[in-house]
């Protein structure tokens, strides 16, 4: 009888949170922020965050039915369709939402291999090609406690959030208590900092993400913005304009802690963390669009597993048995005996060296793929036919 | 002949020069954001890639390996004055509508390195053949990405309005690189039907 | 001092907001052999900022004379391809006589290295943009040294992608190619606007 060995990957500690707790955590987050957009655009909010879930699960489905897959039952499709809306006015054209998630889903997620092996953050790429795309209609806002109509084009009046007066080095016409509040026109789910806030503490606590992550971006942030102003105000001031505008908290809580692309060790999250908010600041001060948060965090995502590494590397120093004094004296010390040994020195061979331009195929299929063209085995193959 | 087909269409597909073998993304990518950039594109490396293949199998294996480099640069640089002028007998813009796009396929991977490790090495014919086929690889991929751009960010076709522009941003880099990668990875799926079904044909026969 | 700064903004400019890669897709051929062949990136970049750098120097006055042209278009690349030429030849020539053991390192990737998309779109770029010396030559150091930034990110990312399960289909070309498109998106917010060809 064959007995049956389970082969699974690192690491094999179970614990009572998986993936789908987690994302069922970062959904009840994101319940009281819909509950906000509801409160301050109408029903459209809602209906928006609903043509965002839809989407992004049946582009998920038809993503893992073209590569043949069986989909992996997680949250994780629906967690982009509600963070895409949130980011986006509450008047923007349908069509907007579900190009997001398109682009989200069948650029980000589908080619790397689906949830766990996408390199960027879906709903920051999502966010960022219909920002580039429609620039005219992701970066004017509707007001507040005004409701946006569910269908057909709307008629509420429409106004430039704080963050485009920034970028032009004026003062938002918005006081800071307005920013709190969620009242000055903003992206739908980032304007309402108390409530964001509060649904950041929320993860924390429930561990679905780490606090060094938020914390190690936010501070470092602050502190950049009150030191290099960009209007002529108090540093107090600038530091609540530039946090409480361009979706940046929010950016903070829910979208720089997305697991699979940020570091996996705390020391790494620290590094991200303070990295990101440099980034951050140069993409918001002399970056092209209003909202350089997404831009900078897919930037950010390419150096995750650097920081990773260095990390690695940093713990593997300190753990080591022996001193680095002790080791950099032997390292000399070997590299010393072989200079002093004597060296036979073989006989040059030129060897041709590799030119760019006609590189081999680049695929590495796990079959070969490729047709053969040679005349030799055409007439076997005419012969096998027959 | 049939050989002749195959090898033609193995250039064309399963060899293509943009989407297996990787040469000439960026001229694609940034410049071929229409179909008249794609014509001037495609006219371009026809004007210089088969003059250059067929140096390079006539004169080029005789001169020495460090600076025949130099001569398929001139040669491509000289070629690129009849391709301009071929260009403005369709229409007198496209040329320079595609910036500096055509001009750099002088100095791209195929006239330079093709020629020095591959042209050399073959005959006249095989030469001037082999430079055909790779033209038409090349241009139908400028070909099928050029329309497919122009028509999503301006809902036209060769200047001519079809409907209204879907999607503005079809003609940024960006766009040009990941449309190439889903062309290349529709490619390799036609690839791998083609070679499944061979081989079930094959067990069969067997 | 203000030509100081001049010749660093612009290759400040060069290097991060219009990378050569990212933005204008020039090079892409170099940048995938380098990501596997990494020991040669300084190299590389070095020999693409020399060789830009005096290219520039050599052809700036012939430029001048010659965008009045009806045909710049074409006669300005021409003209830049010959004084690539010139270049490559006396360099040859240079690293034979006198360094001839770097020359059997180096000699048989030079002429790849010197006539590539990546050096002509170094001197083109500023030419049709009618800069003057200074921001000619920081903007072509510039792009050099963003093609090696370029290189070093995207070279990353494509050991990266060997850890993810990329579907067959995707797997080489592919997924390269929508990788450098991810990260040009990136770039593209930095920028805000398409960039003049």
């Amino acid at each position: 009888m064959k007995e049956k060995l389970m082969f699974q990957n690192a690491p094999h500690v179970r614990q009572s949170e998986s993936v789908v707790t987690m994302m069922t955590d970062v959904i009840f987050a994101l319940l009281p922020i819909y509950f906000m957009a509801f409160f301050y655009h109408g029903a459209r909010s809602l209906v928006l965050g609903l043509v965002g879930i839809i989407s992004c699960s049946v582009l998920s489905l038809l993503g893992s039915f073209f590569l043949r897959e069986k989909p992996v039952p997680d949250l994780t499709p629906i967690i982009t369709g509600l963070i895409i809306p949130l980011l986006l006015p509450a008047d923007i054209p349908y069509y907007t939402v579900v190009s997001a998630c398109a682009v989200a889903i069948f650029v980000v997620k589908v080619p790397f291999g689906g949830t766990g092996s996408n390199l960027f953050n879906p709903a920051a790429v999502g966010f960022a090609s219909v920002a580039i795309c429609w620039p005219e209609l992701v970066f004017r806002y509707p007001v507040t406690m005004q409701a946006v109509e569910v269908f057909g084009k709307s008629t509420v009046k429409i106004a430039q959030s704080p963050a485009y007066s920034l970028s032009l080095g004026a003062v938002p016409d918005y006081n800071i208590l307005d920013m709190l509040l969620g009242t000055a026109p903003g992206p739908m789910g980032a304007t309402n900092i108390l409530v964001v806030v509060a649904c950041g503490i929320f993860l924390i606590v429930k561990k679905a993400v780490n606090w060094i992550t938020p914390v190690s971006f936010l501070l470092p942030y602050s502190a950049l913005c009150m030191i290099f102003p960009r209007i002529s105000v108090s540093p107090l001031e600038s530091l609540c304009y530039e946090l409480f505008s361009g979706a940046i908290i929010f950016g903070a809580f829910f979208m720089l802690t997305e697991p699979v692309t940020s570091p996996k060790r705390d020391f790494g999250k620290l590094m991200a963390g303070i990295s990101a908010a440099v980034v951050v600041f140069l993409f918001r001060y002399y970056g092209g669009f209003e909202m350089g948060f997404a831009s900078a965090l897919i930037l950010m995502n390419v150096f995750s597993p650097i920081f990773d590494a260095i990390c690695e590397s940093v713990l593997h120093v300190i753990r080591h048995k022996e001193s680095i004094s002790d080791s950099l004296k032997a390292e000399m010390k070997r590299k010393k005996e072989e200079k002093e040994k004597p060296v036979v020195r073989p006989v040059k061979k030129v060897e041709e060296t590799e030119a760019p331009g006609i590189p081999e195929e680049t695929e590495v299929p796990e079959e070969p793929v490729e047709i053969d063209l040679s005349e030799e085995k055409e007439e076997e193959k005419e012969a096998a036919q027959l | 002949m049939k050989a002749e087909l195959k090898e033609c269409l193995g250039y064309i597909f399963f060899k293509n020069p943009v989407l297996v073998l990787g040469l000439v993304l960026g001229h694609l990518a940034a410049g071929d954001i229409n179909l008249q950039n794609a014509a001037a594109l495609s006219v371009t490396f026809l004007f210089i890639t088969v003059p250059v293949m067929l140096f390079a199998a006539t004169v080029g294996k005789k001169i020495p390996s460090g600076f025949n480099v130099v001569f398929y640069a001139l040669v491509s640089a000289a070629m690129l004055f009849p391709a301009y002028y071929i260009c403005k007998s369709f229409s007198a813009t496209i040329f320079d509508s595609a910036g500096i796009y055509p001009a750099l396929l002088a100095v791209s991977t195929v006239p330079i390195v093709y020629s020095s490790k591959i042209a050399e090495k073959q005959g006249v014919a095989k030469a001037l053949f082999g430079g055909v086929c790779i033209t038409l690889g090349f241009a139908l991929t400028a070909a099928v990405l050029g329309a497919a751009r122009e028509f999503l960010s301006s809902g036209s076709l060769w200047g001519f309005k079809i409907t209204e522009a879907a999607y503005p941003a079809a003609n940024l880099p960006f766009w040009g690189f990941i449309l190439l990668g889903f062309m290349a990875a529709i490619l390799n799926w036609v690839k791998d039907i083609i070679r499944k079904s061979g081989e079930k044909s094959e067990e069969e026969s067997a | 001092m203000s030509y100081f700064l001049q010749f660093l903004s612009m290759m400040l400019t060069a290097l991060f907001i219009e990378n050569i890669i990212f933005t204008r897709a020039l090079g892409t051929s170099w940048l995938f052999y380098l990501t596997k062949h990494p020991k040669e990136i300084f190299k590389y970049t070095l020999v693409l900022s020399g060789i830009t750098t005096v290219s520039g120097l050599i052809g700036y006055p012939l430029r001048g004379v010659l965008h009045s042209h009806e045909m710049s278009h074409v006669i300005v690349p021409v003209m830049y391809i010959a004084v690539l030429a010139l270049v490559y030849s006396v360099t040859y020539f240079l690293l034979k006589k006198f360094l001839p053991e770097k020359f059997e390192k180096i000699g048989q990737n030079l002429g790849t290295a010197v006539f590539n998309c990546a050096a002509l779109g170094t001197l083109l770029v500023p030419a049709s943009a009618r800069l003057d010396l200074i921001s000619t030559i920081g903007y072509g150091i510039g792009m050099s040294l963003g093609f090696g930034l370029a290189v070093i990110i995207v070279g990353y990312g494509l050991t990266r992608l060997e850890y993810c399960r990329v579907p067959k289909i995707f797997r080489g070309v592919p997924i390269a190619l929508i990788y450098l498109g991810l990260l040009s998106l990136a770039f593209y917010g930095l920028v805000g606007h398409q960039l003049p060809t």
